[in-house]
């Protein structure tokens, strides 16, 4: 009896010891964000980020390796100075990283970010680099007396944080309002439904749109249809946040805002380039034209004296499609591609890379293994070489140096291996 | 002359000192070896035996032994006993009253567990914290009261696991009457399979099966318990029978209510309070639940005729219940809800027929048809943001917390169950299990417009499933086999609508699958005191009618979906030692293996856009075991132990990329676990015919991951170990009218999660009283 006592007690105190004893070995050797390169590595639903000093050598794992970082349904990166700030879309809670000489990243503040626009689900995006900029787009149903929706309401919310100091600046609301040309087509109109991407020139602040037909009774709300025509960009006086209006275009047509990768830079000179979103796969009708285009935007205003044609320059068999690109400089820009012919955008290894020149308009696809772009989210310039990983579905996953100073489809240099297989690198940060 | 008859017969039934028939006690003639168990109702036969003398030996735990001898001759062919046991007062009558169960099953060679609920009756305790208890089977909460949960059984958890209440399907009697909300002294034992089922529980139970079993005699009897404690818990319970000795008409009633606010305190690192001037968030508040209220009811009511010779049992009968459910929180507690709630209820008239020799001697037919009309809504509107002290932070955010919706689901089911069974000849017996359940039900929801989608009208699900069983027993019935064959078939009608040029055409699709699942279950006495016991089965899960039909919003409908399929082994061992030693150990072990592929989860195949398909593959191996020990008649311990090592065995993910993770841990999946607890009795303590009961219960459960725990280093997501202390002390007065009893759980106020960033009550007490009226 005694026995079965003395083992049962001696049996509880080891797991005593076992719960206890979790050892904890992180270093507090802080390191700045831009002196080192900082990959966003997710694998079934949860997301990490790891540390590598090079972008050209060796490789990266992120197995028993990197800091698992918040995402209730994703994590959104940004890189600003000594810090990385990280926005878990889910729970709207923005969270200041620190990267420190063990490869830990250590949580410095934490603000509720969506709290600022009255979202759990906000976008967010670097405008300088002391001002992170928080949105939403709120749509309210309009009905009528029967209590059929006539029209939606669709209200920017949108706040400021400033960084590093990570402090919360006054909500701006703004009612986003339809065009002539959203109102025509659709059940009721295409509604502005997200205002993502925003970039500052000078005294003006431009965010990117997303129209689609919300009211749309046949299709679940991911399959809704977007605007079939014209381009739109909302413009503010910054920073006062007044004076909001909507710039359009003819040109060519598509969502402004980008996906998880920006649609909008500016140049040296201050002028903005932004891109388009026109895909068959997500709803647009190719019917009457494809065009993948880079548009100009000076002094709050489409500039109608520039139109780059980026389908035209590739001049290739395959129906192109674009979500985003990244801007080095001098002109020259790396947009991934969708190739339509080579499958499904979202499940297929379809999109390759194009060099763009935006001031000459030449485009040239580069020599990379063709994989999954659409949910990419960074890639970044080093010396006038622009890195990006790329990770094929079924292939090796690797940092790809891009030399921005040729114009050559082979420029090409695999560089610092990455664990491929289903870890899917969606950004590099520096 | 005429031939003279040289074979007679005994028949019989078995029924305690109180009245009560008493099913499932073995009853064996000495002098052949030849055995026999009684039936549900307490009746047994031998035929066929030679005229002369029987002793006839009755052992069943709990009761005093009994021997019987009988002659057989030609002026007494056939003889008629009335076998009467008396509680074994020298015995725990607690401790023995799951042992009879178990054993039977276990000689079938099922992996089972009988838990008796007898012990548990005064206490103020839940069947989920029961059979959290037992080894193998781990019950995840995800809050207080009420709140959801997963059960999980060597590994496999969620619609693996499928609930039974005598033997029918509970899937449909609806959220508000299931094994959350039943108290437990509605419930006589639950017996409790691992991996392989069997066929009288007529269903495509993939990892294990649980019976909640309810009292079966008919005597008159009513009873009341009544429990209130912390967090404004109240839990109520009635139940009473009364039968005409003459017409043999029947009534059953029983009820429930149980309400508490689980306003219980949250703290630590998963718990963001943010400062509404700032947006700053901090963490390690310690902050109350605030919006987590539960309310259950129910009333199940039957009425017919028991014990007449054109049915054992005819029973008609009516259940209702119904349940509100504050949500306080998503998939974690970060982020808090203020508003959002859900509501169910369901009416359900159901008819029962049992009869004993129907049409022929040794076919027992058991028929359960039921009508089940189930209402769900779905309540998310507000505007308003909600921080966890309370207060609104935001009062035009994005409408609905979760998602916005006003949604009612109307879900109309037949159920029919079918069960035969044929005794061959005295060593083998034939059985019929067959279920059928058919679906259809509307959705509805006025905040979403797209309601012309083909998915808001009607749809329907059928399911079948069939089991034949060839139950046998050999040398001198110390071996028994059981053989069974299964067939699991559904069908749905899926409506769906597609726009071209602005013109909608609704199409119905056609889905379904069928699959044929087999398997043994053997056991061999191989001493008296040792038994050992094999099972192995190809089990399948048929998809859920939401896996197939989908929620008309984020997922989508398929008609791809097949069963999920998992082979399944288990290798068992009971010893148990002599009844009448002062000091008496029972030990069980189990090593089980299980290999599941096909395994349904939902893909994204387009950003925010969701189909199920059939997946990945895991292979689980472990162990689990039990020790019991009984000193004297007062003081018991039991010791549980489970471990489990589940493996991924995906080669790649969806997409065809290779996976990492392969032969790695799966993630979310306890493994480790123990319970022990102490319990002692004591008898005329204060009062002569009084008991006095004390209990200590420690369970642990150790460390496991949210997360693959092979990626990453730092800040992974992790379920801390935990070891949790409960306790309580009850007293039953004389003639076991009235007992009274206080109970503690988490003693020591720990914080302990089941899930990831879910933290459960911590401690509580609460007191209950329970009188026996008649």
């Amino acid at each position: 009896m005694k026995q079965i006592f003395k083992i049962a007690m001696a049996m509880y105190m080891a797991m005593f010891l076992i719960a206890c004893s979790e050892d904890d070995d992180s270093n507090e050797d802080v390191i700045a964000a831009d002196g080192i390169y900082n990959f966003l590595g997710t694998i079934d639903g949860a997301y990490y980020l790891a540390a590598s000093e090079t972008l050209t050598e060796g490789s990266l794992t992120f197995v028993n390796n990197g800091t698992q970082i918040d995402a209730d349904q994703a994590a959104r990166i940004i890189a600003s100075g000594d810090y990385l700030y990280s926005l878990d879309y889910g729970t709207g809670l923005l969270s200041q990283l620190q990267p420190t000489a063990t490869g830990e990243y250590v949580k410095i503040k934490e603000i509720n970010a969506g709290l600022s626009v009255g979202t759990n689900t906000p976008r967010y995006a670097l405008a300088d680099e002391s001002t992170i900029i928080v949105m939403n787009v709120e749509t309210t149903p309009v009905t009528d007396d029967a209590g059929d929706v006539t029209d939606y309401i669709c209200t920017l919310r949108l706040s400021s944080v400033a960084i590093p100091e990570m402090t919360i600046g006054n909500l701006t609301e703004f009612v986003i309002p339809q065009t002539e040309n959203a109102k025509k087509g659709a059940t009721i109109g295409y509604h502005p439904m997200r205002a993502s991407s925003p970039v500052i020139s000078g005294d003006k602040i431009y965010f990117g749109l997303m129209h689609t037909d919300i009211f749309d009774p046949t299709v679940p709300p991911p399959f809704r249809a977007p605007k079939q025509s014209g381009l739109e960009t909302l413009v503010f006086d910054y920073p006062s946040m007044t004076n909001g209006t909507i710039t359009e275009s003819s040109a060519a047509t598509g969502h402004t805002g980008g996906y998880r990768a920006p649609a909008m830079h500016v140049d040296e000179n201050g002028d903005v380039y932004q891109n388009n979103w026109f895909m068959s796969a997500t709803g647009f009708d190719l019917s009457n034209g494809d065009k993948t285009v880079i548009m100009r935007l000076r002094d709050g205003a489409y500039d109608s004296s520039y139109e780059f044609d980026v389908s035209a320059a590739l001049g290739l068999e395959s129906n192109v499609a674009a979500v985003g690109w990244f801007y080095v400089g001098n002109g020259i820009g790396y947009m991934p591609i969708q190739l339509e012919d080579e499958g499904n955008y979202y499940t297929d290894n379809s999109w390759s890379v194009a060099r763009i020149d935006i001031y000459n308009q030449t485009a040239v696809k580069l020599d990379v293994p063709l994989s999954q772009l659409f949910t990419y989210e960074n890639g970044i310039t080093v010396d006038d070489n622009f890195y990006m990983a790329i990770s094929p579905t079924g292939g090796d996953a690797a940092v790809y140096e891009f030399d921005a100073s040729s114009a050559a489809a082979d420029a090409v240099t695999e560089g610092l291996g990455l664990d491929g297989n289903n870890i899917h690198v969606e950004g590099i940060y520096h | 002359m005429s031939q003279r008859q040289e074979t007679g017969g005994i028949s019989g039934a078995v029924s305690s000192s109180d009245g009560e028939a008493l099913p499932m006690v073995p009853i064996r003639i000495l002098e052949t070896g030849v055995g026999v168990v009684a039936d549900d109702q307490g009746h047994f036969v031998f035929s066929d035996l030679p005229f002369g003398e029987y002793r006839l030996s009755v052992t069943f735990l709990g009761f005093e032994d009994r021997q019987i001898t009988v002659t057989l001759d030609d002026q007494h062919p056939h003889v008629s006993l009335n076998l009467t046991l008396t509680h074994d007062s020298e015995m725990l009558e607690e401790v023995t009253i799951s042992h009879d169960a178990e054993k039977e099953q276990q000689t079938q060679g099922f992996a089972v567990e009988a838990v008796g609920t007898k012990q548990f009756q005064a206490q103020s305790i839940e069947i989920n914290q029961v059979l959290d208890q037992t080894a193998g089977v781990k019950v995840r909460q995800s809050g207080g009261l009420g709140s959801r949960v997963n059960y999980s059984m060597n590994g496999l958890s969620g619609q693996s696991i499928r609930f039974f209440m005598d033997g029918v399907p509970m899937d449909y009697f609806g959220s508000s009457y299931s094994i959350n909300t039943i108290p437990i002294s509605l419930v006589d034992r639950v017996e409790v399979y691992k991996g392989v089922v069997p066929v009288e529980l007529g269903n495509d139970a993939l990892g294990g099966a649980i019976n909640l079993v309810t009292k079966s005699s008919f005597n008159e009897f009513v009873e009341a318990s009544y429990s209130y404690g912390s967090f404004n818990t109240h839990r109520a319970a009635i139940q009473g029978s009364w039968r005409a000795k003459q017409s043999g008409l029947t009534m059953k009633l029983s009820a429930f209510y149980n309400y508490s606010d689980n306003n219980y305190y949250v703290w630590g690192e998963d718990v963001p309070v943010t400062d509404v001037n700032t947006a700053n968030v901090t963490r390690g508040e310690k902050v109350r639940r605030f919006h987590d209220g539960y309310e259950s009811k129910s009333v199940k009511a039957d009425f017919g005729f028991t014990q007449k010779k054109w049915a054992d049992k005819l029973l008609l009968g009516v259940l209702y219940s119904e349940m509100d459910k504050d949500i306080q929180h998503g998939p974690t507690m970060e982020v808090v809800f203020g508003e959002a709630r859900y509501h169910q209820r369901v009416v359900m008239p159901n008819m029962t027929y049992q009869k004993f020799d129907f049409l022929a001697k040794g076919l027992d037919v058991n028929w359960f048809a039921s009508y089940s009309y189930l209402v769900r809504d779905r309540i998310d509107t507000t505007t308003n943001m909600y921080n966890w002290d309370g207060s609104i932070l935001d009062a035009n955010s994005d409408r609905g917390e979760q998602l916005w919706t006003l949604n009612t689901l109307d879900q109309k089911v037949w159920l029919n169950r079918l069960n035969l069974v044929y005794q061959l000849n005295p060593h083998h017996k034939l059985g019929y299990n067959y279920v059928f359940s058919d679906l259809t039900r509307t959705d509805s929801d006025p905040v979403v417009t797209q309601k012309t989608d083909g998915y808001w009208a009607p749809q329907t699900f059928r399911r079948h499933s069939m089991g034949w069983v060839l139950q046998s027993q050999f040398l001198e019935q110390r071996l028994h086999t059981s053989l069974f064959v299964k067939w699991f078939g559904y069908h749905a009608a899926i409506k769906t609508a597609t726009t071209e040029n602005s013109i909608t055409s609704y199409q119905t699709e056609q889905a379904s699958a069928s699959d044929w699942g087999y398997g043994v279950a053997g056991s061999y006495q191989l001493r008296p005191s040792v038994m050992l016991s094999l099972s192995v089965e190809q089990a399948y899960r048929l998809p859920a009618a939401n896996e197939v039909l989908g929620d008309g919003l984020n997922v989508v409908s398929t008609t791809a979906l097949r069963s999920e399929s998992s082979l399944n082994a288990n290798l068992g061992f009971r010893v148990t030692t002599a009844t009448e030693r002062k000091n008496r150990f029972t030990f069980s072990g189990n090593v089980f293996y299980r290999d599941v592929t096909n395994l349904i989860q939902q893909y994204s195949y387009d950003p925010g856009a969701f189909v199920n398909i059939n997946f990945d593959q895991v292979r689980m191996q472990g162990v689990d075991g039990k020790i019991k020990f009984a000193h004297s008649h007062w003081l018991t311990v039991n010791q549980t132990v489970s471990y489990l090592s589940p493996i991924v065995k995906s080669d790649t993910d969806e997409l065809g990329n290779n996976n990492v993770t392969k032969n790695s841990r799966l993630a979310n999946t306890p493994f480790f676990q123990t319970n022990t607890e102490l319990r002692t009795q004591f008898k005329n303590l204060i009062q002569e015919g009084a008991a006095t009961f004390f209990y200590w219960s420690v369970s642990y459960v150790g460390e496991f991951h949210r997360h693959s725990e092979i990626i990453g280093r730092y800040n992974k997501d992790v379920i801390p170990a935990q070891l949790v202390n409960s306790c309580g002390i009850g007293y039953t007065f004389p003639k076991e009218k009235l007992s009274l009893s206080v109970d503690v759980s988490n003693l020591f106020d720990e914080q302990v999660f089941d899930n990831y960033a879910i933290q459960k009550p911590g401690r509580a007490a609460y007191i209950k009283a329970t009188y026996r009226l008649l």
